[in-house]
């Protein structure tokens, strides 16, 4: 008998543990005049080494700096396409001590792919960072040498040629589905889990096309185990890389296409403080380094702010949503969402 | 360029560097409920204002310390901390039971050295032919390895087959809860946010093995626990060792193979391992289960074998080959180092400088290891009324530590309480781990395998010869349970093999 109560009371510990930790977070008074007084934790929604990873990790020092002392600590929270992480921020007090960094690919299809009630709407802006454009790229032995030829080809035999992409309505997916809509073709569009197996199945010949970011890429275009057929804009921005929207004529109107990564807060925040933040991630988009850390990864900074933010995400969301919707992977009709087809 | 690279790495500080990441890898895997891919999420980010060759030294030698303190736990609690321990617990816990938990642990180590190596090795030999017979690994590969990987549940467990097949089945289908990967609907999360990214592996490991653990000994009254006082020697004797060295060596040609197809991991490495090892050892030190120490060597060494076939597509394609090489590839990335087929081409030296790392982590941590693993074994005479509380708040630590979710301490928490359940009725634990490691990639590798042949399976399996070897292979393994079968083709391949030398023979003669 003595055990069976020693055990009830462990375990009755460990449940007050665990609920403990659900409604520890407290509210606090906000000192809107001294902020950022103590450290700000920057929550990542993608996972440690990825592209978003290592946006924020270049930004967020840059930012720090102009905050005035007070740090900024990444942390990664992920899953659910970043749900998770969006979920954590919401939860959290509006105090400007806690700040989001995501991406338009997440909590700007959230709604319309079913995986949460939340949108970019429900967070107050702070700075669209950077816009990463994809790019259509094959093995470097493939058979077509233009995005024409690769068209063509697509065209003759449709659903034969094989694209593959990391997860249902990534960027590499929608990409996918903008290139085969707006060029008339059909592609076998199988989804690999990862954007490094994508890649390791298109070098080992499993997959014949991929759309990703150059940023992810790179390394093998430059040994080049791949070759670029296009990028998703409608001026050169990699040399040699023709640009879509000048190949084909069916994709200027949509170009350039692109994913956003984007600093967001809690939308109870006070102006003032997101004033300041604000002020320092705009002060920190012009800085030096971050140029150079774009440059070399052929990111296009972006920069928007406040109402300018809301009508670049609005501006995008459409295109993505409807692209989604037709191709039967979102389950909610963007009209819904009050979004309209462009 | 390997002199120069090794001129880098004979530095002293660098020498002291790797000492340490692999002495606090070994200490945070041997908590249970701290893993691997913990020790390097930590101590990496300790690493990223330092210089490239100091932070390397660090990762490098984290990711082997902490590569073998998972088994460490094992060995001595039966708390696995990596899924790639499972195995090592098999046999280690049992051993430790016997009062032989210094020898098991030295076997590991020992093992771990030498899996090591030639895991390094292949890296430093064989990277750019072993990378490219790895990418022609597609969907219908991968399926017939996970095949191969689902069919070893029956063997890995003692007792009752039916409950391991069934402890498997509850795995696989704990493993469907989530998004699902094609079309990303939810499945069985009743509309719980936190579970659209599934079961997570490492908490209800950590629930399965460890708070279950917890929750046995504190209902076992303490007049009955065994306190272990003896420890048993470290190094096994010279002759022990050398009946061992067949398995050594396939274990390890397992492990580096596995280890250098991208996504696979180390799971796969030691269950395959300890699978090939309780087939093909004829007269283990003891039976199988019940302290084999070719049992705990065999999963040690392709553990560690898998460390360098992991860094292959790394360091060739710029692909982690598992979570750990995920974390290392973003801090290589933070030193401005993008891994890839540029890098061999671009930056030659560095390959041999984490090859000579690696080397060095290996030789440093046998001495380390060894003189550690003396004191170890002393967790075993605490009172487990003083060691399970510090264990159980482990758990909870290091459930919540890996995504900073509070969900995973509630998934851990009924792990635990389901681990538990399963102990009572006599239900082996390690299926379930391995059918929610499994199931994941099943299902997407399935998929994957009828979109591509777009519902044509069959016929695209016949243009896939390496395909059809490993569905034969695992075919075999389910029909070789029937005992009648694998007499008859035990025959039938020594016939063949016969008539096959004869013709070899023949011919051999003809040219003369």
């Amino acid at each position: 008998m003595n055990t069976e109560k020693r055990l009830t009371v462990i375990l009755a510990l460990l449940l007050i543990i665990g609920c403990g930790t659900l409604f520890a977070e407290g509210q606090q008074e906000v000192d809107v005049e001294n902020y950022p007084e103590r450290e700000i934790e920057g929550v990542i929604t993608w996972g440690a080494g990825g592209l978003t990873d290592n946006i924020a990790r270049n930004f967020l020092p840059l930012m720090e700096e102009q905050l005035g002392g007070a740090s900024i600590v990444p942390q990664n929270k992920t899953g659910a396409s970043g749900a998770v992480g969006s979920q954590y921020v919401m939860g959290k007090p509006a105090d400007g001590y806690t700040i989001l960094i995501t991406t338009t690919e997440s909590c700007g299809v959230w709604n319309v792919m079913g995986t949460s009630d939340m949108d970019v709407n429900d967070f107050e802006p702070i700075i669209i960072l950077t816009s990463l454009n994809p790019t259509c790229y094959v093995r470097a032995d493939a058979p077509w040498n233009s995005v024409q030829e690769l068209i063509a080809d697509a065209q003759s035999r449709p659903g034969k040629i094989i694209a593959g992409y990391a997860a249902p309505g990534s960027l590499g997916h929608v990409s996918g589905l903008l290139f085969s809509e707006y060029s008339g073709s059909e592609f076998n569009m199988v989804p690999f889990g990862g954007g490094g197996k994508v890649m390791a199945a298109l070098l080992g010949g499993h997959v014949d096309v991929a759309f990703n970011p150059l940023v992810s890429i790179m390394e093998n275009y430059k040994a080049d185990k791949i070759k670029l057929l296009a990028t998703f804009t409608n001026e050169e921005i990699v040399d040699g890389v023709p640009a879509l929207g000048a190949e084909v004529a069916s994709f200027k109107p949509v170009m350039p296409y692109g994913i956003m990564v984007m600093i967001l807060v809690h939308k109870d925040t006070p102006p003032a403080i997101v004033e300041k933040l604000t002020d320092a991630a705009v002060k920190a988009s012009s800085d030096a380094e971050w140029k150079k850390f774009a440059d070399k990864y052929y990111l296009q900074i972006v920069g928007d702010t406040g109402d300018d933010f809301r009508r670049t995400v609005d501006a995008w969301k459409p295109l993505t949503t409807w692209l989604l919707y037709d191709a039967g992977v979102a389950t909610k009709s963007p009209e819904e969402f009050g979004i309209g087809r462009k | 360029m390997f002199f120069s690279a090794l001129k880098d790495a004979l530095d002293i500080n660098v020498i002291l560097l790797t000492a340490l990441g692999s002495l606090s890898g070994v200490v945070i895997g041997a908590l249970p409920g701290l893993s691997v891919t913990m020790a390097t999420a930590l101590l990496v980010s300790l690493t990223f204002s330092w210089s490239m060759e100091y932070a390397l030294a660090m990762i490098i030698g984290v990711y082997c310390g902490g590569v073998f303190g998972g088994s460490i736990s094992a060995v001595l609690l039966n708390i696995p901390g990596a899924p790639a321990a499972i195995c090592t617990g098999f046999d280690g816990y049992p051993l430790a039971k016997q009062g032989k938990a210094a020898m098991a642990l030295g076997l590991a180590r020992i093992g771990s050295f030498i899996g090591g190596i030639i895991g390094v090795l292949f890296l430093a030999l064989f990277a750019p032919p072993i990378s490219t017979i790895a990418l022609s690994f597609g969907p219908f590969e991968y399926l017939g390895l996970i095949a191969l990987g689902l069919i070893t549940i029956g063997n890995l467990s003692e007792g009752s087959f039916i409950k391991a097949i069934l402890a498997g089945l509850f795995g696989l289908l704990l493993s469907t809860v989530g998004m699902d990967p094609v079309y990303g609907i939810p499945r069985f999360t009743f509309g719980s946010m936190q579970l659209l990214s599934g079961i997570g592996l490492i908490p209800s490991l950590i629930g399965f093995f460890g708070l279950s653990e917890v929750i046995v000994q504190m209902r076992t009254p303490s007049n009955k626990h065994q306190i272990i006082k003896q420890m048993g020697k470290v190094i096994p004797k010279l002759s022990t060792f050398m009946k061992m060295i067949p398995v050594i060596l396939r274990s390890s040609v397992i492990g580096a193979w596995i280890g250098a197809l991208p996504g696979v991991g180390g799971t796969i490495a030691s269950f395959l391992a300890y699978d090939n090892a309780k087939k093909t050892v004829k007269n283990p030190t003891q039976p199988f289960g019940e302290g084999a120490y070719e049992g705990v060597v065999a999963p040690e060494v392709a553990n560690n074998a898998m460390v360098g076939g992991a860094m292959i597509p790394l360091l060739t394609l710029g692909i982690p080959g598992d979570a750990v090489t995920a974390i290392m590839m973003g801090a290589f990335i933070v030193h401005g180092l993008q891994p890839g087929p540029m890098m061999m081409i671009n930056s030659a030296d560095l390959f041999w400088y984490i090859i000579i790392l690696f080397i060095l982590a290996n030789i440093l941590f046998l001495f380390i290891g060894l003189l550690v693993t003396k004191y170890f074994p002393r967790v075993l005479s605490v009172k487990p009324e003083t060691l399970m509380p510090i264990v159980s708040v482990l758990c909870f630590v290091g459930a919540y530590a890996i995504r900073n979710s509070v969900m995973d301490i509630i998934i851990m928490v009924c792990a635990g309480l389901i681990g538990y359940l399963f102990k009572r009725i006599k239900f082996p634990i390690g299926p379930v781990v391995i059918g929610l490691v499994l199931g994941g990639m099943a299902d997407g590798e399935l998929r994957r395998v009828s979109m591509i042949s777009e519902g044509d399976v069959f016929g695209m399996l016949l243009k896939r010869p390496i395909a059809i070897v490993i569905f034969l292979f695992a075919l075999l393994q389910i029909l070789d349970q029937i005992g009648r079968f694998k007499q008859r083709r035990k025959e039938i391949g020594s016939k063949l093999f016969g008539l096959i030398r004869a013709c070899f023979i023949r011919n051999h003669n003809k040219t003369k």
